[in-house]
Formats: C-alpha cells, sequence, structure tokens
C-alpha cells in the first residue's frame, strides 16, 4: 500500500518536461546532455521547484524551454554570478548553471575562475563542443590548435583553455568530465556533482554536428577512456593535463571543504535571508553611532 | 546627527530590508559598500565583494529573482559595465536597484572628484527600451527616503530603480534630524500569487503592466525569467503579435507609475513670485538653496524625481516660472534639455560646471542675473 503510494508520487521524466519541442539539430550532443540531467532529477528525486537552473546564451541554453523548473535563461556567460546570487538567499534551493564552452569559458571566463574559488553548492555543467554554434560556426576557447572555422580559415592560432586543468588551479572542489553520448556514465556524474557540497563543474564533450566537422562522436570515441574519483591534487593535474590521443573522462578531483556561506558567523547553516521578516527594520540603534 | 550621503542611501536600504548587496568597489560610492559589510552581523545581510560589476548587477538579479531585496551601487565607469544586465533585469521584470554615485568621466575621468554628467546615460542605458524609475537626491534625509522608497517602488512595478547621487552628495556631510531618518512604511507586493496550482502565468498582460510575481522555491508556479523575447509562462517567443503585447506589457507601466501619484512634484523653495527661478536637480539643490538665503532674491524648483516625469504636473510648476536659470554640474545642460524633450519648456539660461568642482555659492550668485 505504501509502496503504491510511494510509487504513484514518485517523480518520472515526464515531470521535467514541459510542452516545446526541441529545436536542437538532430543528432546534437546537448540532447544527451539534456536526457542525463533529467535522468539525474528523477534518480534525486528533487522536485521541479525547487530545482533553479540558470542559463547562459548559446544553443545548449534555449534548453531553458524545455525543462520542467524554476529557470533563469540569463546573459552570455553571466549564468555563474545570477546562479550565486540566488543560492546566498535561498540554499534551499538545488541551484545548477549550464552553459557552453563559449558562454563559460570565454566570454564569462572570469565568473568560472571566481565561481571555482568561491565555492558556493552549485552544480555547473559545461557543454563544451569547441565551436560557437548558435552564431553559427566560429572559433571558441576550446577549439583545437588550427581548427579551421569560418572566423579563422586558416587555422585557430591560439592554444585552448584546459577547462579541468584551470578548474584544478582555481580551487574547484569537484572536477568532472563526461561526453554526450554516454549518458548513463554522465548521468552519474552530474548526480554526484549535484550531491557535492561546494562547486562542481562538470565539462561535456557534446559533438556539433552542424558546425564543428573536427571533433564528431567518432573523434571522441576513439579517444576517451575512463578514470576513477582522484583525492590527490598532483595525479588529478597528470590527467587534467592529457588531451591528444587520449582524452581521460569521468571524476578528477573531489574534496569536501566548508562552502563559502559555511564560513559565515552571522547566519545559520542553510539559513535563507529570504525568509527574515523585514517588515519592521529598527534602524535607530545604528543611527546611534553617528556623531 | 552627522552623516554622508553614501551613508544615508546605506540607511535607506538597510530600513527598507536589504537582504542581499554586492559591489565591485569604484571612488566616489564605495563607502557604501564600506558601510554595509559592517554591519553584515547586526542585520543579517549578505555583503558580497564581487570580482567586477557584471557579477555585482547579476548576483543581483539572482537574488532579486530568488525572493531577497537587493541592490548594488557603482560610479559611472561600473555602471557602464552593468548595462548590458540592466535591460536583463528589466527584461525579466525583476525588482533592483543600483544607485549610480557620479564622478566626471568619460573613462577613468576624474575620480575623487564631482559632476552631473551621467543622467542621460541613465535613462537610456541598455539596448532598445524598457520602463525604468530613476531618482535623484538633493541632500542626505532625501537620499535616505527615496532610497527606501526605490525598493519599494521595484517591488510595485518590478522595474530597476536607479538612485542617482553623485561624489558631492555622496561624500559630503550634512546635518540631519534623527526623527527624519526614521519615517518610512513598509509595502510588499512581492508575494502576490494568485490561482495556485492553475496554469501560472508569470508574464501575464494585464492592464498596469504589472503581472503577479512567484519566487523559485513556490509549487505549481514554475516559469522561466527569460532574457529572449518571451510569452505569458517565459517561454522564448519570436512571433510578432507576442512580440507587441510583451513589450506594450512592460513600457506601459510607465504609465501606471506616473498614474499611481508616485512621481513627487518639483519642490519649490522661496518666495512665490520670485523674478528668477533657479531649476535644478539631485545634488544642484544645495548650493542654490545658499544662494537664495544669503545673496538674491529668487526662488527655486528642485527635481529630484526624475523619470518618468510626470508632464502634466511638472509642466504646471513650470507655468509659474518668470526667468529660468537651468544649473547643472555638466558640460551641455543634460537636465534643461530634458525638460524641453519631455515638456517643451525651455530655460531662459543654462549654467554648466564641468570643473569636477561642486558650484560655489559666490561664483553661482554672480552668475544668477540675466
Amino acid at each position: 500500500m505504501s509502496n503504491q503510494a510511494q510509487t504513484k508520487n514518485r517523480l518520472t521524466i515526464s515531470d521535467y518536461s514541459t510542452p516545446m519541442i526541441p529545436t536542437w539539430c538532430p543528432g546534437c550532443g546537448n540532447f544527451g546532455i539534456l536526457m542525463a540531467l533529467k535522468q539525474a532529477l528523477v534518480e534525486l528525486q528533487i522536485q521541479p521547484h525547487q530545482a533553479l537552473v540558470v542559463w547562459g546564451i548559446g544553443c545548449n541554453s534555449n534548453m531553458c524551454n524545455w525543462l520542467n523548473v524554476y529557470g533563469i535563461h540569463a546573459l552570455h556567460g553571466r549564468a555563474l554570478p545570477v546562479a550565486a546570487g540566488a543560492k546566498f538567499v535561498n540554499p534551499k534551493l538545488t541551484v545548477i548553471a549550464i552553459g557552453g564552452d563559449g558562454d563559460g569559458y570565454g566570454i564569462g571566463l572570469g565568473h568560472f575562475i571566481h565561481s571555482c574559488r568561491r565555492n558556493l553548492d552549485i552544480t555547473y555543467i559545461v557543454h563544451n563542443n569547441q565551436i560557437y554554434g548558435l552564431t553559427a560556426g566560429q572559433a571558441s576557447p576550446t577549439s583545437d590548435h588550427g581548427a579551421k572555422t569560418k572566423s579563422t580559415p586558416c587555422g585557430v592560432i591560439e592554444r585552448p583553455i584546459n577547462p579541468i586543468a584551470l578548474a584544478l588551479s582555481s580551487q574547484a572542489t569537484y572536477i568532472a568530465r563526461g561526453i554526450a553520448s554516454d549518458v548513463a556514465h554522465l548521468k552519474g556524474l552530474i548526480m554526484a556533482g549535484i550531491q557535492h557540497r561546494g562547486f562542481a563543474l562538470i565539462d561535456v564533450l557534446q559533438p556539433c554536428v552542424t558546425w564543428n566537422k573536427q571533433n564528431t562522436y567518432e573523434w571522441v570515441k576513439e579517444r576517451v577512456y575512463k578514470i576513477e574519483a582522484q583525492n590527490s591534487r598532483l595525479k588529478a593535474q597528470k590527467y587534467a593535463e592529457e588531451w591528444g590521443d587520449k582524452i581521460p573522462v569521468g571524476l578528477f578531483y573531489q574534496e569536501e571543504r566548508k562552502i563559502y556561506s559555511d564560513e559565515f558567523d552571522h547566519l545559520k547553516k542553510d539559513e535563507c535571508v529570504i525568509e527574515h521578516d523585514i517588515s519592521q527594520i529598527d534602524i535607530s540603534g545604528t543611527l546611534e553611532e553617528f556623531v | 546627527m552627522l552623516l554622508t550621503g553614501n551613508e544615508a542611501i546605506a540607511l535607506g536600504a538597510l530600513k527598507a530590508g536589504l537582504k542581499f548587496y554586492a559591489a565591485y568597489p569604484m571612488t566616489p560610492a564605495t563607502s557604501i559598500l564600506h558601510f554595509l559589510a559592517s554591519h553584515e552581523h547586526q542585520y543579517k545581510i549578505i555583503v558580497k565583494q564581487t570580482e567586477d560589476e557584471i557579477a555585482a548587477m547579476n548576483m543581483v538579479i539572482g537574488a532579486s529573482v530568488a525572493g531577497a531585496r537587493a541592490m548594488t551601487a557603482t560610479s559611472g565607469g561600473g555602471f557602464a559595465l552593468m548595462v548590458e544586465s540592466l535591460g536583463f533585469g528589466a527584461m525579466i521584470e525583476t525588482t533592483l536597484v543600483c544607485a549610480v554615485v557620479s564622478r566626471p568621466g568619460p573613462a577613468t575621468g576624474m575620480p575623487t572628484w564631482s559632476a552631473q554628467g551621467d543622467l542621460r546615460f541613465l535613462t537610456h542605458a541598455a539596448p532598445d527600451e524598457f520602463p525604468r524609475i530613476i531618482l535623484a537626491p538633493g541632500d542626505a534625509v532625501e537620499a535616505y527616503q527615496l532610497t527606501f522608497k526605490a525598493f519599494n517602488l521595484a517591488d510595485q512595478y518590478q522595474v530597476p530603480v536607479l538612485i542617482l547621487s553623485d561624489k558631492l552628495l555622496g561624500e559630503s556631510f550634512f546635518t540631519v534630524e534623527k526623527s527624519q531618518m526614521l519615517e518610512g512604511d513598509y509595502q510588499n507586493s512581492k508575494f502576490k500569487i494568485q490561482n495556485f496550482n492553475q496554469n501560472y502565468e508569470r508574464y501575464k498582460v494585464t492592464e498596469s503592466g504589472v503581472s503577479a510575481r512567484s519566487i523559485p522555491g513556490t509549487r505549481g508556479h514554475l516559469f522561466i525569467a527569460n532574457s529572449d523575447e518571451h510569452d505569458e509562462f517565459g517561454y522564448s517567443e519570436e512571433d510578432s503579435e507576442n512580440r507587441v503585447r510583451q513589450m506594450s506589457k512592460r513600457m506601459r507601466k510607465l504609465e501606471t507609475i506616473v498614474k499611481d501619484d508616485v512621481m513627487d512634484a518639483p519642490k519649490w523653495y522661496g518666495p512665490k513670485n520670485a523674478d528668477i527661478t533657479l531649476i535644478c536637480w539631485g545634488s544642484g539643490k544645495g548650493a542654490c538653496l545658499e544662494v537664495m538665503s544669503n545673496v538674491k532674491l529668487v526662488n527655486i524648483l528642485h527635481f529630484s524625481h526624475i523619470y518618468p516625469l510626470d508632464i502634466d504636473r511638472v509642466k504646471r510648476e513650470l507655468a509659474k516660472i518668470k526667468k529660468s536659470i537651468c544649473v547643472e554640474a555638466n558640460y551641455s545642460g543634460q537636465f534643461a534639455d530634458y525638460l524641453y524633450e519631455k515638456t517643451g519648456f525651455k530655460v531662459d539660461r543654462k549654467l554648466c560646471k564641468y570643473d569636477g568642482r561642486p558650484w560655489f555659492m559666490e561664483e553661482l550668485a554672480a552668475n544668477v542675473n540675466f
């Protein structure tokens, strides 16, 4: 009886779906990431109204229309500070930020680094397709050296950003890489990222079937191999540096550390300042501080 | 008691129930950050110094969407960095408050000096058009009261509210009565949620332009705060009719704000039938009052509720003027031109000072003539 009731109340994938139909290209890696995210939310039984997902701008971020949660579709590169503001005032929400490589490692790179060292309890999923998809095929900060794109017809001259190494040196406490085509593996990384109390980066290799003919599903498949969780920074650094014929995926590094707000000595653990009564604030005591 | 304009802004925010303040240090707005940081414990608020102004504005937006009274402050250059996000805040109809404490620009300009050169910048900041409210206090008491009011207006109309101050007001000391700093009625329009568990339309088209707001965590009231043009639920939507509906809904708030009588009339100081009226706004009030009480037989018309302008009401006041001089601390006479644009009223003379120094009584008095 109680089991039945529980089964009935149990959230399913459809609880996270909206009436809208995704407009991504057929075969886009984003579908796998969306599915992995939904599965992770189902498995963790996070109520849609208790999840706040903040997107930046990019093909990936059009997902805001296809995931049934509280959503904020923010500006290009700015998902992380918006997510931080919400998490600061309401730590009860499960806060997830989502963006692409251009969004998070290009225009929003500063916020990414500071979010790592800030260590708020936010999960950050980056759809890393090594190309600008929404603007139709320009080089991105993670495009390989020599990649020929519409904006770099002779090949990219700069060396790519290494998000895993960057997160590690910026003191992030959960650092993982998944691939869009292995939904079950990615779901596990996202679940563990949400459960991790701290800033969790999940960089996802996401083939763009329309604009990136180099880093394809086959290209990814030929190179990736799975690694297990590390708690040694040095070992994690070694794996982080690996990129080319072999690309490690899985959990690179995890560390239990106080989150930012744990170090507030004026607020209780996970205290929601939005629940404070602000109808009768008395400032008369503060006025006495003045001459 | 003795306090600065910046401290008055901080006190007004605390009184209004500020819960989250994020800012990047920038002279001459920084002392607001210092004051609030030193009162973080007492008022159980969160004060965050951010990596840049863009982060500050976006954190404030996130905190606002989540249901906190939130604010940032900066000077002109920092505000320039916030501008795209300001438009984002307006697009998703959140309730943010931002104080801009001006200094001479452009670029780094003169960081420790004063100017009123950002008026036109604030009235037009961010791409395309959206409703906003701009308040420009004339002294410390007004800075306190208008900051308090800014939070109420932001909640009531779900628009960005900008407080335009400057170095002169922000860092000068004022003597005020404590009683003036304790006034203020709290109003809250945050949780007007109807039709529980029905299809909740966060951006429902209404006559006033304002729609019922829910906050994340509330069951049955999911929505997307979408920087893309969106429909009533927040879903991205580029249909032409929807665009017109949502754009008009947002812009209609400007009429509602004026109709609701919340934009106070400009204030008169001095004799009724003076031959010369000094028109001023924001921090210009102090020097004009000094001239009036010590030197010349003039009166003053001071504007603190800058945008949107209650045009009919302002025109009625302007009609009482015999000869006018508009006193400002910028190069072109931005307020005089703004007044002309909105009301057709042309000031007889502009007195513009843009050397970074405040108007001194003696030099102003020497220039008050025809």
